[in-house]
Parts: structure tokens; sequence; C-alpha cells
């Protein structure tokens, strides 16, 4: 399909601009990277020790050659090392990924299941009291900060009652291997994951039941109940479908909050993330590291918008033999 | 598709209620399971195999576990990862000297003296052993530098860099005693405040360091304090660290656990509720918003200590920009009202700085006048500077430009945020008019300092936290922030022949008394220039469960530091 | 059901022109002054109805003197978000060369890392308030146009639209006459959205020392009350209100889409 392949090459040729963007961008933020090196510990630095570390970083060469060193790094799979953390980057990455996907994927599946199905109830039967007061209480809910969803969750069920762990994803001690690991990391993970759940279902649901109360006096959804269909039926025969394309991008672009938009739970829950990581290569001008999480960001966004964007395509027959025709 | 995703939230639900379950029985949060045996009364154990203890201990007292909660970034938990060395500093590697609240110096990990404040000589105290038995010795302490010096320092050589430009070796010379057991360090030039510098001294192991290019984890873990490194668990955010039964004074403590925070909410929390018996995090005390509700509970109990740090302070630049004349900064220091950031800003304990700027605890202290409010004064200096009030009450010079300066500061320090807005509303009342310059920290430092800044600063007008370290470092009294020539700091960016002069005599003293002398003609340099001002000064604050005594308070790691934990007891 | 949507409009409009009167006329609403120092953390009282916060300005004043900022800001960068998104989503919905250009654009906005290109930009243009909405919505519109573009796509393959092109329409009156009208709801459901969140950016923004500090909007007092303790001291008059309102000013642009839908479907009837 020729849109298909369309689609392809746009998102590989924006992959290709937005990596050279990520070389770009960190080096025009403000200061001088080896200054970071040795930060407030106010050591002073010796004039040669500064040039080992200019060199180290290969900040003395030009551009074009920090830059193919850049993509040979990427290439090679350890996206370059960190002076800062004296580690290389994809250890680093690999090591901290772990737990964000652990409260962000759950979060997200939960978040979006709760949004496609709550909210193709209600704009089935918009403006039953239902509908109206889901509507109230979810835009209520987008209101409130994720910090204070995550502290007032925090107060109630770890402190005044005390069901969940608020630090970690593990109890000291715990390991795969000893009993009951399991079910510590799911009570570990329990409250991270639902405060997620709570901070981005609101704008899944009204953006579903927006498009499926607008869809819910169409014909074919009206002829639907007066054959008798059942609502289950029809949401999820005929409605469902109408309204899995915006659905599916959202889901997309949910992706986006696998990474970065975990940061504030991941601080308050004191969970060692991707959050934290990135926040900290950026204050300390730390470009291996920068490049390497924004690397590691981009193709994960990359892939899934690829991914959706396809399948959009596929599912949507009107589309396909649209093209057909024209 | 329904069907399956009622299978997965059924599976979902079991699996919280099988968690739940499980834990049912504990009430304390699963990650510090052992907190409850921390409150029961001291176990009795049989007479313990202790062959170096002298007084007779047929019962085994110390207390079981200690956690202290920290902010602490910790990454990899290694000997030379700057957070952990501050952490370590308490447990694995004790420095060479330890200063305690009052200003004096103790030997810790090894005895000193002095005849000129040039040669030090430095004797290991006896019993102190590495991890593996071996003894610890000065050659160790040579080792160290010279290993440092191997990665670029200049401690014992000087390192030159490619443009020719020379960082002087700090030692001259050095002697080693026959019996290994002393070393006798001959600095470059007198220092009567090198103990200083000493108080963070660690020292790594020659036997295991010498000849390696790599070395294992354990290896880079070795330490030879009261306490062993078990285990760093990044799952649960915990390090651990056991007691060590070779220390010549066994701990008082079987096993310390560190608990890490991202959030200072939490922590807090955790140590009114109990969870963790102590907070901590280097030269950093309790924020004074938080030290009044811990204070309200009985949970926990706050030591105060005098502080040598500038909690908030005001700097000018005074090679560039309006605060290069000197009439204007004396307007602004008189228009300040220092009540409020006492009252608003600092914690329960603050109090109003003098003119001479460094706290009353800090080594050469002299008293000064109190930092005041005059808008008389002020307004005289206005006239000084060639400024007169319009209609309006705004400051304008003679060609009608009116009296304004941008303030720099870090919007992600609150209590930055809180004294730029305190600034803005007095001088714009006072008739100037400040522009606020919020600024991430990057962008700041960028702004602030030489270092960051490549030797262009671009403030007008900055607030600054100066830790207690860098208020001692380099000559003292926060020198190294007002010095423009500075390779670091710098920010005020003063040049003047009479700083210089001080400064100078500063660094040459050879006695105390010389030094004290010194230091006194910088704090009237101060309260006569102000080429910058302490808007507070604070106590530092620390909080540790109400259920210990015969707590010991260092003057740099506050009560991480080994001998709180040999003294340390429970009620 | 005419008549709960009318009751809903009319508590919509009350709202925002409480709101808007807050923002014009502070003093009708408050007699103390935003600056005017007294006691820190004051409980609410009836001199300070919501007692005072960590400087001592009293709450309910900086509400009152903050709703102008919170609505200029918010509502500015919900509507450039939107007409951005909308732009750019049609745009992209298009065949050819223009579609091309415009899908790229928007997947490197996607692809762009947000903390890093905001503090470049800034280092750039400074912090004025045009700046901050400008910052808001380019950071926003992504997820309007890629909505607004599926939509397009799915509404291009119905009938009346081939019908347009089969009667040989120009493609810019299709697009702006036929195909605009039906992203109606689309749009009105981000710019619900939008206004809350765009608020609750600019709260961000603000802690990265983009905006005014010193005339704080509702979202940065949040922030203040946050970093000042305002939790641990369980001052939630301060830490709660400027969320309350937030949720007041969605609702009242909530009740009158409501009654907005709810007129063009008995119209359709």
């Amino acid at each position: 399909m020729k849109k298909y392949l369309r689609n392809l090459f746009n998102a590989l040729a924006c992959f290709l601009i937005v990596i050279i963007l990520n070389f770009a961008l960190p080096r025009l933020l403000p200061g001088d990277p080896v200054a970071y090196l040795t930060g407030f510990a106010e050591e002073e630095m010796t004039g040669a020790q500064v040039e080992h570390y200019r060199s180290a970083l290969h900040l003395d060469e030009s551009l074009p050659r920090q830059f193919a060193r850049y993509l040979r790094s990427l290439l090679d799979g350890t996206l370059g090392y960190s002076y800062k953390k004296e580690a290389p980057v994809s250890s680093l990455i690999r090591g901290r990924i772990g737990y964000t996907l652990q409260i962000t994927l759950p979060a997200v599946v939960l978040s979006a299941m709760i949004g496609l199905f709550w909210g193709l109830h209600c704009g089935y039967r918009k403006d039953s009291p239902g509908d109206r007061f889901s509507n109230a209480l979810l835009i209520v809910l987008n209101t409130v900060p994720s910090f204070l969803i995550a502290l007032v969750l925090i107060i109630a069920l770890c402190f005044r009652r005390r069901i969940f762990p608020y630090t970690g994803v593990s109890s000291a001690g715990m390991a795969p291997g000893v009993p009951g690991f399991l079910a510590d990391r799911l009570l570990h993970l329990a409250l991270p994951v639902f405060t997620l759940t709570l901070a981005a279902a609101p704008s899944r649901y009204l953006l579903m039941r927006n498009t499926a109360a607008r869809i819910a006096d169409e014909k074919y959804v009206l002829y639907a109940k007066q054959r008798g269909l059942s609502p289950k039926r029809i949401q999820f025969s005929y409605m469902l479908k109408n309204i899995a394309q915006p659905f599916i991008t959202m889901l997309g672009m949910s992706v986006s909050l696998c990474i970065g938009g975990s940061l504030v739970i991941e601080n308050i829950f004191s969970i060692g993330g991707m959050g934290k990581l990135l926040t900290d290569a950026v204050y300390t001008l730390d470009y291996p590291l920068m490049q390497g999480i924004l690397f590691v960001t981009t193709l994960i966004m990359v892939i899934s918008i690829i991914a959706t964007d396809l399948l959009c395509i596929a599912i949507d027959p009107k589309v396909r033999l649209g093209e057909s025709h024209a | 598709m329904k069907k399956k995703v009622l299978a997965m939230l059924l599976v979902l639900i079991l699996a919280f209620s099988f968690a739940a379950c499980a834990k049912k029985g504990q009430t304390a949060p699963a990650t510090t399971p052992e907190t409850t045996d921390a409150a029961k009364p001291a176990e009795t154990k049989p007479a313990d195999a202790q062959p170096a203890v002298p007084a007779p201990e047929p019962v085994d007292t110390s207390i079981d576990q200690i956690v202290i909660g920290t902010t602490a970034a910790i990454e990899t938990a290694i000997n030379g990862e700057y957070a952990y060395d501050m952490l370590s500093s308490g447990t694995t590697q004790p420095p060479l000297v330890w200063q305690d609240v009052d200003g004096n110096y103790h030997p810790l990990l090894a005895e000193f003296e002095t005849a000129d404040a040039k040669t030090w000589t430095y004797t290991i105290v006896e019993g102190m052993k590495w991890d593996d038995g071996t003894p610890v010795t000065a050659e160790d302490i040579l080792f160290t530098l010279e290993y440092e010096d191997e990665n670029g320092s200049a401690n014992l050589k000087e390192q030159t860099d490619s443009e020719g430009k020379v960082t002087q070796a700090k030692y001259a010379g050095y002697e080693l005693s026959a019996d290994k057991r002393s070393i006798a360090l001959t600095l470059a030039s007198p220092n009567v405040r090198e103990l200083g510098n000493m108080t963070s001294f660690r020292v790594l192991p020659k036997h295991i360091y010498e000849g390696k290019s790599t070395l294992t984890e354990a290896e880079q873990r070795f330490g030879c304090g009261p306490f062993v490194f078990e285990s760093f668990s990044r799952d649960s955010g915990t390090i651990t660290f056991v007691r060590s039964e070779t220390y010549p004074q066994p701990a008082n403590v079987k096993k310390l656990v560190y608990q890490l925070f991202d959030n200072e909410d939490t922590m807090y929390m955790a140590l009114s509720s109990g969870d963790i018996d102590m907070v901590w995090a280097y030269s950093t005390g309790i924020a004074g918003t938080y030290q009044e509700v811990l204070a309200s509970g009985d949970a926990v109990r706050l030591i105060s200590v005098n502080a040598t740090n500038a909690p908030a302070v005001l700097a000018f630049n005074n090679a560039a920009g309006p605060f290069a004349d000197e009439n204007l900064r004396h307007a602004v220091a008189l228009a300040l009202n220092y009540d409020d950031f006492r009252t608003y800003v600092g914690s329960p304990t603050a109090d109003i700085p003098n003119a001479g700027f460094v706290p009353t605890s800090t080594v050469g202290y002299k008293q000064t006048e109190k930092l005041k409010t005059d808008i008389a004064a002020a307004e005289k200096y206005m006239e000084a500077a060639g400024y007169t009030k319009n209609e309006a009450g705004k400051f304008v010079s003679s060609d009608g430009a009116p009296f304004t300066f941008t303030l720099t500061f870090r919007s992600d320090r609150p209590n930055q945020v809180s004294c730029a807005e305190l600034i803005k509303t007095a001088i714009d009342a006072f008739g100037g008019e400040v522009i606020l310059d919020g600024l991430d920290s990057a962008s700041y430092n960028a702004k602030t300092s030489n270092k960051f800044s490549e030797n262009n600063i671009t403030m007008e007008a900055a607030l600054f936290g100066y830790t207690s370290a860098g208020m001692g470092m380099g000559n003292g009294l926060g020198t190294i922030y007002v010095d423009g020539r500075h390779a670091v700091q710098g920010g005020c960016q003063v040049y003047d022949e009479q700083f210089q002069t001080i400064l100078a005599a500063m660094g040459a003293a050879k006695t105390p008394e010389e030094y004290n002398a010194a230091a006194g003609d910088m704090q009237d340099f101060y309260a006569e220039h102000t080429p910058l001002i302490g808007l507070y000064w604070d106590s530092l604050t620390y909080g540790i469960s109400a259920r210990f005594e015969n707590i010991t308070v260092d003057n740099a790691f506050g009560l991480n530091n080994v001998n709180n934990w040999i003294t340390i007891t429970e009620k | 059901m005419r008549k709960r949507s009318l009751s809903a409009l009319i508590l919509g409009l009350i709202l925002l022109a409480a709101f808007l009167l807050a923002a014009l006329f502070p003093t009708l609403f408050t007699s103390h002054e935003l600056k005017q120092a007294f006691p820190a953390w004051l409980p609410p009282s009836h001199i300070h109805p919501l007692g005072t916060n960590a400087l001592g300005y009293d709450i309910f004043t900086e509400l009152v003197y903050g709703t102008r900022d919170t609505l200029f800001i918010g509502v500015m960068s919900s509507i450039m978000t939107l007409v951005l998104g909308a732009l750019f989503g049609t745009l992209a919905a298009e065949r050819g060369a223009i579609g091309s250009a415009a899908n790229a654009v928007i997947n490197v906005f996607v692809l762009l890392p947000r903390l890093i290109t905001l503090i470049v930009l800034s280092s750039f243009l400074g912090s004025s308030q045009w700046n901050l909405i400008a910052l808001i919505a380019v950071f926003s519109w992504v997820g309007t146009a890629r909505a607004v573009r599926a939509q397009v796509i799915h509404l291009s393959a119905h009938p009346f639209i081939e019908n347009c092109v089969i009667q040989g329409y120009h493609r810019g009156h299709i697009v702006l006459r036929h195909l605009l009208p039906n992203l109606s709801d689309i749009l009105l459901s981000r710019f619900l959205l939008g206004v809350n969140s765009c608020i609750m950016m600019e709260s961000t923004l603000s802690f990265l020392g983009f905006g005014d500090l010193y005339h704080p909007t509702w979202g940065t007092m949040i922030n203040f009350a946050y970093k000042r303790g305002a939790f641990l001291r369980q001052a939630y008059n301060y830490l709660v209100t400027p969320g309350i309102c937030i949720m007041l000013l969605s609702l009242s642009f909530y009740f009158i889409s409501m009654y907005v839908s709810a007129r063009r479907e008995s119209i359709g009837e």
C-alpha cells in the first residue's frame, strides 16, 4: 500500500531529524559540561584534569566529528559513557528503565481500558444521569495534580492504614527466588500504578466519551437499537470499531507518558526510574547520558507511532477501499 | 475482546488480594521489617567473643538496628562516588580527623600535630584495620595522595595543562616514619586551618588498589571503619552496613540501614511515624518549614547546632552593572527588612546577620554591627549615587533612568524564591524596581560563577546559598565567593587591592592569632564595602527519633558520623 | 433535556462571569493588598477567609489576583493549541507534499524532548507572558493535531465528502465549510481538557524558571504550597483551594459546551 510505505518513510525521516536534534539540543544548553563533572563539590580541577575530560568528552573536536562519534555510540549499543556517573549510558538506562516500565505500562493499559469502556458506555447512554455524573466526576479528577493524588493515597493507605509500602519496588532482602517476592513486588507497585491510572484516566475517558457520544446518534446505531440488539452488542460490535481510530492514536501518544510522565510519581514513591535520570542529566549537562536517554525515548516513540498509524490504516476499511476507488 | 479484559482484571484482582492476604499479619510497611524489633527492649545475649574489649561486658545491650532516611542521590554505592563518600564517612571510611560543634578538632583515623602550621604529622590510631585484617598505615595516606595525583590532582606534584598553566603542588614534601605509622606532610605554604581539609580526607587501601587498573565492586567498598558494607539494593533503595568486630571501639549499633528517598515529604512523614529513626543529608539541616511540624509531635527530637553556612546571601556584582557603585550597595542593604527574612524564610532559630557577613561560630569571627533597616540613611546613599525621587516615588538618575536591577536566583529553591519576593517588595516600596530573574539551575550557574560561566559572570545581583564547606574553603570567610579571581566561584567579582591584601594576609598566617587578626580585617572590609549581604543566619537542625540519647554531633557530617554510632544509646 | 442544559448553561456562565469579574476588578472581592504581609500560615478566619500562606499573604487575595493571569494564560494557550492542532491536523490529512510535510512536523514534535527543548528555548527567548503561552502551546498542540488528523481521514471517506469532491468544490472550501464543523466535538473536548492541562503545565514551567513567580497563577500557587511544606502542615486551605478554582473554571467551560452541543443536537433533530 502506498500510504503504508509513505507513512513508514515519513516516520523514519522524522526519526533521523530527531536524532540530529537530540545531538544538537544538549549542546545548546547554557554552560560548560566539564564544569559539572565535579559540580558543586567545589573541588577545583587542575588544568590538566579539565583537559583530560574535555578530550574524553570529545568537546575539542569539530562538530561533525562529534556527531560521527555520537552515531557510532548509538550503533554499538553502549550509547556513550557518562563521566559524571562513571558508567556506560546503556547500563545506567538498563538499570532504571525496568522500574519505570513496571509502573507505567500497567498504568497505560489500565487507564486506556477504563477510558475506553467507561467512555463507550457513557457515550452510548449520553445525557443519562450516570453519564453526567461520570463526566463531572472525571472533569474534577482531571484537575487534581498527580502529586496530590499520590500524597493523599500515601497518607491514607501507607500511614493512616498501613497497607502499602511507599519506597522502592521491593522490600529489603527480597529478590527473585525468595518466596513472597512476587506478592511483595505487586504490593509495592500497586499504589504508583493506581496513582498514575487515576491521573491519566480522565483524559482518556473524556476523549472516548465525546467521540462515542457523537456517533451514538448515527443512523446505524439507531437502526441497531430498533432491531433490538443488546446495548453491549451495539457498543462493541458497532460503535467500538468506529471510535477505534482516535483511541489507537491516543494510545500511541500515551507511550510518551511511559518515560517522562512518571517523574513525579517516581519521586514521591522513591522509585529509581528514568525520570530522575533524565533531569539529572539535563542539570549536570551530561551530554552522553542525555543523548542516550533521548535516543531510547525517541526509538520507543517512533516504534509506537509507526505501529499505531499502521494499525489505524489497517483497520479502517473505508480508507482501504476508498483508496482503490481513487 | 471483552472476555479477555475481564479475565485480565480478574487476574489482577486475584493478585492484589493474594498480596494483601500475604501481608495481613504485619502492621508496619514491608520496607522496614525489623523496625518492630528495635522497639523491643534490648536483647540479652550470651557474652560475645570480643577479646579487645577491656571493660567486662557480659550482656550485649547494643541497638539492633537504626534506619536512616536520606535524600542523597546514590547511584553505585562505591568509594569515589561523591554522595556515597559523604555517607560512608560515617560508616566505612572514617576521615583523618573530625570536628565537634564547638569547632575543636579531634583525631579520628589519625592523630595529628604541628609546630608551625606548615608541617603536619599524622599518626594512624592504634588498632585501625582494613576489612581483611590488614592494619591501616601511613603508607595508605601517602598512596592516596599519589593515587589522586595520577588522576590529575596536584598533591605531591604539580600539574601542567597544554596551555602551560601550572597548578602548584599542595605539598612540598613528605617523610614516612620508620614504623610506617606516621607521615609528616609539609605544605607548600603554611595553613593554620589545614585540619579543616582533613575532615574529609578518606584513605584508600594501598594493598588493594596498588597496581590494579580495574577493581571489583567489593574492593571498591573496602573500608576501615566501625562498620562493614553489606549490601546495596536498588529495588528497595537501601544500603546496609553491619558492625565491624575489629574496630578498636565497637559501635553500639549492630546494623545500619540507609533508606534512600527521592521526596522529602515522604521522608519526614516516615520519620514522624517512626518507620525511620533519623534523617540525614550532607551539610543540610531540616528546612525551617518542616521543623515546626516535626517539633509539635513527641516522636522526633530536634538538635540544633550553630552553623557556619550562609543559607541566603544577596551577592552584588561589584565589577559590572549598577552595583559597581558602592553607594547603591549600601542603599539596598539599608532598605531591606531583615525581620521578614528571619520570620518567613528562616526556621524558628533564625537570626539577623551582622554586617561582617560570617556567622558567629566561624573561625576568626569578629563582632560587627547587626544589619538594620534605615530608610533615611538609604535615601542619602541614593542621593550620593546621583538618584533623586520623582513624583511617583521612584528613584531616577539625573538623565531620567530609573533605579532598577535584575535579581537572579534559582527557581527550584523555595527559600531563594521567597527571599527574592521579599526583596522585590521591599525595594519596590523603597523606590527602586527589581526585575526577578528566576532560572533553572544550569542557567543560574552559567550566570553566577566563574567556572560555569567560563569567566563571564553576567548577573547584577544574585541570591546564593553557601555551604559550610564553601564558606571555609580557600582562606575561609566565604572569600571564594567574593574574590573575582577565584577559578570556580567569584560571584561577587571583587578585585580590590585592599581585599586582595587582606586575603593574602589570611593565607600567609602561621598562627591562629595571625589568622584571626586578618579575618577580623576581612569582616571589617565586608562591613565597610558591602560586597554581599547575609539575609538571615540559621542553625542547622537535625532530627532523630526521641528514643535515642547520648548523641554526638559532627560539624561536617551532622548525625551521620562514626563517633555517634559509638556513643548512641537507647532510652 | 433542553431545560437541564439551560440550567447548566446558566451555571457555567455565572461561574465564568465571576472569574472574569475577579480578573478585571479584584478590589471588589478583597480589601487586602497582594503583598501585604501578615503572620504566616494562619488558619482560615473571618479576616482571612482562607488563611495566610508561607510568606504571610492572604490566600484569598492571592487567588483573586491570580485569576487574571491564570485565565489569560490558560485560555489563550488553549486556544492557540486548538488553532495549531486543527491547522496541522487538517493539513496532515492531505495527500501529497503538504500532507507529508505536516506529518513530518507532527512526528518531529512528538519526538522532541520536552525538558531540554524548554530550557533551550527559554535561554533564547527569555520569559514573558506571551513566550509562556507560546511554549505551552508548542508542547500541547500535537495531541490535538493527531486526533484531528485521524478524524479528518475518517471523515474524508464519508459519502458527503466524496459528494463534494465530485461536485468539484475547491479543497479549501471542503475543509472549511464541511470538514471543520464536523470536528467541533473533538475540538470541544480537547479545549476542555486543554484549559486544565495548560494551567497545570504553566505551573511546572514556572518552576523551571519561566513565567512570573511574583504574580503567581493558580497552578503556581499549588506548586508553591507543595514546595513550602503545606502538605506536611496539612494546610489544605493553601494546597487545595487553587485546585478547586481550576476545577470550577473547567466545569464552567464544560457546562457551556454541554449547552452548545445539546442545542446543536436539537437543531439536528
